[in-house]
């Protein structure tokens, strides 16, 4: 009886090593990552022309109201056709327009669609899938963008894109159709796309996913743009991450946009 | 349709339970003429090479390792001879251990993610050997004296795992190198995949047990499973490879 008795206590010994821990990964070689919000936000595009009296005028007060209304918890952003100072805003608003089938100023697409409140109801009612975010470094000559973006859901098949426009608020500039004429205030206007080192610049955005993404998955990317010496006041320059997918079809469609309001 | 197998095997299994008793008393005299029937228990070790499935991936690897598991279950032993008989079992399986698997993806010549996971799972299989049981009952000299009912069995014969429940948590560590920019982000607990093995799976064992004193016995087996028992999702495949050792006790 004596051997049955050690055997069994083998056995039981045995057992207890079923109870070992769990393994992970070590976080302590894990990358500094921006905080990105899990949430969604509509892009609010205001195609605008410099030399267009509607522009200036019915064009300009909706903006406006826009801003009012959705500016805090939305990214909005003017496509500016014509001079506004030290800028490459013609070439991104010549992209768009042709991107979305935009022929004539004022023009504004929410998300890429028509209907800002049923636009920003849909996206606000639409799973978080991925976001970004970024921190500013400005010289006096040089705007450095660093940006985290994050998936919040699995994703097979679909490719994404990340624009990064660079904002610049208050621009003042001459304006059709608006009372203040050559002295007119241009608000948050796109002036340039802030671009990789070393890769070809890309005014729709730059691929960034593909393939098989996992919901958690996150990394950084580093951009640059030339700042004008006539955006000298911080407070004017943002930066509106814009993230877009291909559909089936090779379409882009929003996915989403983010902004430090 | 999967419960019905386990039905439709549980009660092939025990169907020869239907015969006329014998002179058994005290617990056996449930038990009819021709039959043993016991209890088991078992510590078991999984050794198996687990390989990579890597999907859409260019390249792959994975690896795989088990803790010491634990089991127990019922036998009957039906003899068709003095030395030959048919011992049907159900036994219940703990085990519990965890996958790491690495996939790359080279999505351009900008950009390239590796993904790492980590698969930490815990799983319990009903499993139903029907083995063909050669036996041979002797009585060995033990510090002197004669020591009557010792038998050694040598068993060979197929068997069915049902996979009954699994739990488990997948850890992720994604490394991305995408235009110049690495990233390397971690998840542990990023996700769950629920099941880790398959529901059915079938395999062979062979193994020896020896009744060692009144009932009571020891065993050994090896088994070795012919299908890939890991679901595609853990991104591994392996077939099964274990070795079991344990006590038992025949009613008598």
């Amino acid at each position: 009886m004596k051997s049955i008795h050690i055997f069994a206590a083998l056995f039981m010994g045995s057992l207890l090593f079923s109870s070992c821990e769990k393994q992970v990964f070590s976080t302590g070689n894990e990358s500094d990552f921006i905080e990105v919000p899990e949430k969604n936000s509509s892009l609010i595009y205001h195609f605008s022309s410099t030399t267009s009296a509607n522009s200036g005028s019915v064009g300009y007060d909706q903006f406006t109201d826009y801003l009012d209304l959705y500016d805090s918890a939305h990214v909005l952003v003017t496509l500016t056709e014509g001079n506004v100072g030290n800028a490459n805003n013609d070439t991104i608003f010549a992209a768009n327009s042709a991107a979305y089938g935009v022929l004539s100023t004022s023009t504004f697409l929410t998300n890429f669609g028509s209907g800002v409140a049923t636009q920003i109801s849909m996206q606000e009612g639409a799973p978080v899938v991925v976001n970004a975010a970024y921190e500013l470094e400005l010289t006096p000559t040089k705007i450095i963008v660093n940006t985290t973006t994050e998936f919040f859901k699995d994703n097979v098949g679909d490719e994404f894109f990340l624009t990064p426009y660079i904002v610049v608020d208050s621009l003042v500039a001459d304006q059709t159709g608006h009372p203040d004429g050559p002295a007119t205030n241009h608000r948050k206007v796109v002036t340039e796309v802030a671009r990789l080192k070393n890769y070809p610049v890309r005014y729709l955005g730059y691929s960034i996913a593909s393939g098989e993404v996992y919901a958690g998955q996150r990394f950084n990317l580093k951009f640059e743009a030339e700042r004008s010496s006539d955006w000298i006041d911080p407070e004017q320059i943002s930066v509106a991450l814009i993230l877009t997918k291909k559909d089936a079809s090779g379409n882009i469609t929003y996915v989403n946009a983010n902004t430090n309001h | 349709m999967k419960y019905s197998i386990i039905l439709i095997t549980l009660c092939a299994s025990f169907l020869s339970f239907g015969q006329h008793k014998r002179e058994y008393t005290g617990l056996n005299k449930f038990i009819p003429n021709g039959y043993d029937v016991g209890m088991k228990a078992n510590a078991n070790y999984y050794f198996s090479g687990v390989k990579s499935v890597p999907g859409t991936s260019n390249f792959a690897e994975a690896e795989g390792e088990e803790r010491i598991g634990g089991g127990l279950g019922f036998y009957g032993h039906f003899y068709l001879s003095e030395k030959v008989g048919i011992q049907t079992e159900l036994n219940a399986h703990y085990r519990s251990g965890y996958l790491r698997t690495f996939r790359g993806y080279k999505q351009d010549s900008m950009r390239t993610i590796s993904n790492e996971e980590i698969t930490n799972y815990s799983t319990v299989f009903f499993e139903i050997p029907i083995y063909l049981k050669f036996r041979w009952e002797f009585t060995p000299i033990h510090k002197g004296n004669w020591k009557a009912d010792s038998r050694l069995g040598l068993f060979v014969g197929p068997r069915l795992t049902f996979n009954a429940f699994s739990n488990s948590t997948v850890a992720r560590a994604t490394t991305t190198d995408s235009y110049d920019n690495v990233s390397l982000s971690v998840a542990n607990d990023a996700t769950s995949l629920g099941r880790v093995n398959r529901f059915f799976g079938v395999g062979a064992s062979l193994g020896l047990d020896y009744e060692v004193w009144n009932g009571f016995l020891v065993h050994a087996s090896y088994f070795r499973g012919f299908l890939n028992h890991f679901v595609d999702e853990t991104g591994a495949k392996a077939f099964e490879n274990r070795v079991e050792v344990g006590i038992g006790y025949r009613f008598r």
